[in-house]
């Protein structure tokens, strides 16, 4: 417990500025990773090569940009979907790539438009790329779909990173994907992936909210005294 | 002619295809499997996508199934006939997906890569990880305090303007310390543009993302879809239309036939 990174619980973040700009002074906790792991950031700072640095560079710029400056501090300006044009805009992306997800299919064509207005050419994968079965391929038993003894094809997020490569992507925004398929293809995607929207079915795309609205009861279910209670009934997962 | 056509096949957007036969809507799913079209990529570019299924293997295979798992398993079913209720009925947030995730994966290590903006709710997330009975490890995008001038940025390009002392936020140093860590799964919080894609490129674990910071909407992303027609959004949209009339009406023309 002494030596456990825990920066969520650091009361004395040295790393960061305050709303001035000026450096936080203070005693870093004792499992500072800046004091425990200098040689992990010592090498870790070695594998920037000049992409990555380009990258790191354009990201900070576009931060700085995202505020107006008005007499009482820092207005956000730039939602995420300027983010990101404007990020891909200064690296020189001339083709973007969303990978969406099926259930989305609106929202992803607006975001279509979006960025053809923005002079972009972009390409569009949904993720049940190849209709494979889900039980044949994966494994899942018949009670486990949703439509026992019918047809559901699998969301393929490897094969959708894939095609999106091979026909010349430079640059890969996931848009709407479900837990854990973002994580398959951020992992095997060659080019910069970034994300804009991951899917909350039930608190409408804005997961955040679980953890900030006390008088919601997903916030109250998850922050009783008791852990969340998984339970598998006839084929699916339940948690109560 | 021909052949400009047969690029044009090759680079049909799925949100522009008449087809969905790869939909597995709850309502014809029964009906079976149906016949992708030309341009669909299970065609066009069949062979990458049989190869994309080869990279499904050992831990990568087991992670996709209990993906999948999770992914059905929240929606409400009918006890009687074991299908779906429609229209659906969904159960579960993002919060308690990733805990059920992990759950099942039976992963015991988890790490927590967020936004020093967000340090509340991370500290929160953190807890309830914790009673749910994981090991957590936590690190802030912050980390290191390596200043932004180190990294070749002027003085006009910080937030605050000359004589600000910022440090700039490092995908790279967040992964390698969760690596060092050997964490088995990550969740990102709030990670900036650019700084998940480091993140994503070094990190060895799968990494799944649970909030998206969005400066304007308060985490709440997709918004700026949802609200680029009016007056306060389409700012988003572009940068010519100022008319959210014109705006709509462009928004419905068709792009391009297929």
């Amino acid at each position: 417990m002494e030596n456990k990174m825990q920066c969520s619980k650091c009361n004395s973040p040295v790393c960061t500025t305050d709303a001035e700009g000026k450096r936080i002074i203070g005693q870093p906790p004792s499992w500072c990773p800046m004091k425990t792991k200098a040689e992990v950031i010592k090498k870790a700072m070695e594998k920037y090569n000049e992409e990555d640095l380009k990258i790191a560079r354009i990201s900070a710029v576009v931060e700085s940009e995202a505020y107006l400056r008005e007499p009482w501090g820092l207005k956000p300006y730039y939602t995420r979907v300027l983010e990101i044009i404007h990020f891909a805009k200064k690296m020189g992306y001339q083709k973007i790539e969303i990978a969406s997800c099926f259930s989305c299919a609106w929202d992803a064509s607006v975001l279509v438009n979006i960025f053809i207005n923005r002079g972009f050419d972009v390409l569009a994968r949904f993720c049940k790329v190849h209709q494979v079965q889900n039980t044949k391929f994966l494994g899942l038993k018949d009670e486990e779909t949703l439509v026992p003894g019918g047809y559901q094809s699998m969301c393929n997020p490897i094969a959708q990173v894939d095609t999106l490569r091979d026909s010349g992507c430079e640059f890969i925004v996931t848009f709407g994907m479900c837990t854990g398929h973002d994580a398959l293809a951020g992992k095997y995607s060659s080019v910069p992936i970034t994300l804009l929207g991951v899917k909350d079915r039930v608190l409408a795309h804005n997961p955040i909210i679980a953890l900030t609205s006390p008088w919601n009861q997903y916030y109250r279910k998850l922050t009783r005294e008791e852990p969340l209670k998984i339970v598998y009934v006839k084929g699916h997962y339940r948690s109560y | 002619m021909t052949k400009s056509k047969k690029k044009i096949i090759k680079e049909v957007s799925c949100v522009d295809c008449k087809v969905w036969a790869c939909f597995p809507d709850v309502s014809i799913a029964k009906t079976g499997k149906r016949e992708p079209p030309p341009y669909c990529p299970a065609n066009s570019q069949r062979e990458i996508c049989e190869e994309a299924l080869r990279k499904y293997k050992d831990k990568t295979l087991e992670f996709a199934r209990n993906v999948a798992l999770i992914e059905n398993s929240c929606y409400a079913i009918n006890p009687e006939t074991g299908t779906a209720i429609l229209p659906m009925i969904t159960l579960h947030p993002r919060a308690e997906e990733i805990i059920m995730l992990a759950k099942i994966s039976q992963f015991k290590k988890l790490g927590l890569a967020f936004c020093i903006e967000l340090k509340r709710e991370a500290e929160l997330y953190t807890d309830i990880l914790e009673k749910n009975g994981f090991d957590v490890v936590s690190v802030c995008c912050k980390v290191g305090a390596i200043g932004k001038e180190e990294m070749g940025l002027t003085e006009k390009e910080t937030i605050y303007g000359p004589g600000s002392e910022e440090t700039i936020c490092n995908g790279v140093l967040m992964a390698e310390l969760l690596n060092s860590e050997k964490t088995e799964m990550n969740i990102l919080m709030g990670i900036c543009v650019g700084q998940d894609s480091l993140f994503y490129k070094y990190s060895n674990a799968f990494t799944v993302p649970f909030v998206i910071i969005d400066r304007v909407y308060g985490g709440a992303t997709m918004e700026g879809i949802y609200q680029c027609f009016n007056s306060w959004g389409f700012r988003n949209y572009t940068e010519k239309i100022t008319n959210g009339f014109e705006l709509m009406r462009s928004s419905l023309i068709k792009r391009e036939e297929i």
